[in-house]
């Protein structure tokens, strides 16, 4: 049987090049291909997750991490689990493929995953109708998704400096017939697969 | 301004909720909305009488009918519906600008004006949840293009549309298929919904028949003791968890990681990844083809050597 590895965010980034009719497929392949090198979003959210997955309870002014500082000129609370950068694969069987989806989460407490995000604007649509957390919830076998999204900017003395201007908790939950929603979107990925990336099918 | 971080704590009992009831006009929203227990409907849209089952209702005409409601205003009412949703916003809108000119320009809200609207809405949720009401928020039903699809959303001003999606525990929507009313809470791609009491789609009794009384009441309270039963659950799963991730943290050789193999692959995903973050840390890496976790040499020598001597002990 031949076997594909494919990650949440491969799924997504799919899905919304589907979607938008001004999308190249170029730029699409060059980003599951990993050809494309991290973006300032990227690296400064990559940051911040290095910053929380040390973070211990308490008040904190300030985060620091991989040379960027986030400064908080907003109250938030956000309780975090003790465990944290958790990685988990599960296989699935589509069309004659063995599909392996690889998901890691943030943090997770019990049947509750947790996903921090940074991002300049705070757009619930655009996390509600992803498939992150659907496949989050189904790879951990979670009931809970929780977003931890902190809105953001630079700070325009030091390009290292990020402000924090607020912070929301955002979750959805485990709903009847979401492992079909999955094995739909793996399959959408795969039939894409088999066309554009032949390369990633062993 | 600081982040507070605590330690995750297992969710509490549910015993109210704030759900999100939306749908095109005309679709009887409000009259579904009726049938949640001892309802009090806050009319923002000025469209109660058109309900045929109509409760008690308060005509809202400028936010501050509403600002300074209490706990004994509110006392004889289990569930606030708020209708709709985005005139309560607009309401609420006027009167930042009129307490603060500086928060509107040309009738519209400054970026500072819906920093104020996003706070003072939730506070005013919040300030229902206090006083342990069910909270039914009514929105109009948007359409929203993607590719070649139509996306069923929200129809409420723009960032405070953010706001609610946070505040809601559930969320569905209403819709005719063949002439039936349906309530569905299932997100699909075409469309948001929060489902956590993992309800099927509820056909909507017709509104003249005794099923109808207390459709959305049941509705509630349905969605309730899910989320509770989930609460048992999460409970349950934290404390395996927990115990998992100790006896992992104790494993000092390959054979000790191995051994907890079996009850990794029962207990799931989580305590593989655990498990597998354990043998990481040890410099163990896991053999395919024998099925197992396997050591570098030099510390299999040393697991040997330990093994032995805990033999001999």
């Amino acid at each position: 049987m031949s076997s594909l590895r494919v990650s949440a965010s491969d799924v997504d980034a799919l899905r919304y090049f589907l979607a938008d009719d001004d999308a190249e497929l170029a730029n699409l392949l060059a980003q599951l291909r990993r050809e494309t090198p991290p973006t300032e979003a990227m690296q400064v959210g990559s940051a911040l997750h290095a910053a929380l997955e040390v973070c211990e309870p308490g008040s904190h002014g300030e985060l620091s991490a991989n040379g960027y500082t986030f400064e908080f000129k907003a109250d938030g609370e956000i309780d975090l689990p003790e465990i944290r950068e958790i990685k988990a694969t599960r296989d699935y069987e589509v069309d004659g493929c063995l599909v392996t989806l690889v998901g890691k989460v943030d943090a997770i407490h019990g049947r509750r995953v947790d996903d921090h995000k940074f991002t300049s604007r705070y757009d619930a649509e655009r996390f509600l109708g992803s498939y992150q957390w659907r496949i989050y919830l189904d790879v951990f076998g979670a009931d809970e998704f929780r977003w931890n999204i902190f809105e953001g900017r630079p700070d325009t003395s030091d390009p290292q400096r990020y402000v924090i201007y607020n912070v929301h908790k955002l979750a959805m939950h485990r709903y009847p017939g979401m492992d079909a929603d999955v094995r739909r979107a793996l399959q959408t990925f795969l039939d894409f697969a088999r066309v554009h990336l032949p390369e990633r099918i062993q | 301004m600081a982040l507070k971080i605590t330690r995750a704590a297992d969710p509490i009992k549910v015993d109210r909720l704030n759900m999100v009831i939306y749908g095109p006009p005309g679709i009887a929203k409000t009259s579904v909305a009726f049938t949640a227990s001892a309802p009090l409907l806050l009319d923002f849209d000025q469209g109660s009488h058109r309900a045929a089952n109509r409760k008690d209702v308060v005509r809202v005409s400028e936010w501050s009918d509403v600002a300074s409601m209490t706990a004994e205003d509110l006392a004889p009412f289990k569930t606030i519906i708020v209708d709709t949703a985005g005139r309560a916003l607009d309401a609420l809108s006027v009167d930042i600008i009129r307490a603060n000119p500086k928060h509107g320009r040309g009738g519209a809200l400054t970026l500072q004006g819906f920093g104020e609207l996003k706070a003072r809405f939730s506070a005013f949720l919040k300030l229902l949840n206090s006083f342990g009401k069910n909270v039914v928020l009514v929105a109009h039903m948007d359409e929203q293009r993607s590719g070649d699809d139509v996306i069923e959303r929200l129809d409420v001003q723009g960032g405070s549309k953010g706001e609610i999606y946070k505040a809601a525990d559930a969320m569905g929507r209403i819709a005719i298929v063949n002439g039936q009313r349906w309530l569905r809470f299932s997100p699909t791609d075409a469309a948001f919904g929060k489902n956590p009491g993992q309800l099927d789609p509820l056909p909507i009794p017709a509104a003249n028949s005794p099923e109808f009384t207390d459709f959305l009441a049941k509705v509630i309270q349905q969605t309730k003791d899910r989320l509770n039963e989930l609460t048992e659950g999460q409970r349950a799963a934290q404390a395996a968890i927990a115990k998992f991730r100790e006896m992992a943290g104790h494993a000092e050789t390959v054979d000790h990681i191995n051994a907890m193999m079996a009850a990794a692959k029962e207990g799931g995903e989580t305590f593989k990844a655990l498990l597998m973050k354990r043998a990481k840390e040890l410099g163990f890496t896991f053999d395919k083809a024998a099925g197992k976790f396997v050591a570098p040499k030099a510390v299999q020598a040393a697991d040997d050597w330990a093994d032995t001597d805990t033999e001999a002990a």
